[in-house]
């Protein structure tokens, strides 16, 4: 799939004031996952032109909008106490509806 | 917080992070949770992580930071870190994550196959067109196949004018 890239770019800063604990924030933080739906993206019809008959057109349905990221965990590795570490995510929409992102939030 | 942004369908974008430690300890884990209308998955989550001043660290280097420190804006400028591999195992070097080219137009690491106990440089030069003010920036490297050794540098600096 020919995926093009569009200018947008999202920023999140984790400004990290004294207020803010850090280390072992993997349980605390970590909301429950939300239930997963089934539906997976949907299958064109994969027929030849030759068997499409006038009046008994088939609609194919839309699939869902898909979020995909490249990845979803990076992993600095050891740095200096005072570092400002930047990763870029990386995530496409391979669905067949608009992608509507309604929010980024972090811990 | 943002609020709806559209992608559509076949299209990307991305997100970028960035994770200040300034007042942290030991392993920093932050997670990010992007909320959409994705009915499969309406809350993606996506995770950093880092170990600061991690005492096992055997990839060293110095100075701590590539620090630019005030520049002129357009000005010419390298910074050279000394890294040196303190593992009892020799390391090839390889870039995870290099830094964003918009503040440093090029680096250069001198050596990229360290034995134990050898040192090397890497280089990284200004961009040119950096906006006024503060910036900064980071490469991610460790040692081929080995991703406990893996460091990250930040790299940073204040352009005027």
């Amino acid at each position: 799939m020919n995926i093009g890239k569009s200018l947008l770019v999202i920023g999140i800063i984790w400004l990290l004031a004294g207020s803010i604990s850090c280390g072992k924030q993997e349980a605390s933080d970590k909301p429950s996952p939300p239930a997963r739906a089934s539906s997976g993206p949907a299958k064109p019809d994969g027929g030849a032109a030759a068997d499409i008959k006038m009046g008994a057109a088939k609609v194919v349905p839309l699939s869902d909008p898909t979020l995909v990221f490249d990845e979803d965990e990076f992993n600095f590795g050891s740095a200096t106490m005072g570092s400002q570490l930047t990763h870029t995510f990386n995530f496409y929409n391979t669905g067949s509806q608009d992608l509507v992102i309604i929010r980024v939030r972090h811990t | 917080m943002t609020r709806g942004i559209v992608i559509p369908p076949g299209a990307g974008s991305s997100l970028d992070i960035t994770l200040s430690t300034a007042k942290c300890k030991e392993t920093l884990v932050k997670y990010a949770y992007m909320d959409s209308n994705d009915p499969a998955k309406p809350q993606y989550e996506i995770r950093v992580k880092a170990v600061l001043d991690n005492p096992k660290q055997m990839l060293n280097y110095a100075p701590l930071f590539a620090d630019f420190g005030q520049i002129a804006k357009g000005a010419k400028a390298e910074r050279t870190i000394k890294l040196t591999n303190n593992n009892p195992f020799d390391v090839k070097l390889v870039v995870i994550d290099s830094p964003d080219q918009k503040y440093v137009s090029k680096y250069k690491i001198k050596d990229t196959e360290l034995k134990s106990g050898e040192s090397t440089e890497i280089v990284f030069t200004l961009a040119d067109n950096i906006h006024s003010g503060i910036f900064y920036t980071s490469i991610t490297l460790e040692g081929e196949g080995k991703p406990e050794t893996r460091i990250s540098i930040t790299i940073k600096g204040v352009t005027i004018g």
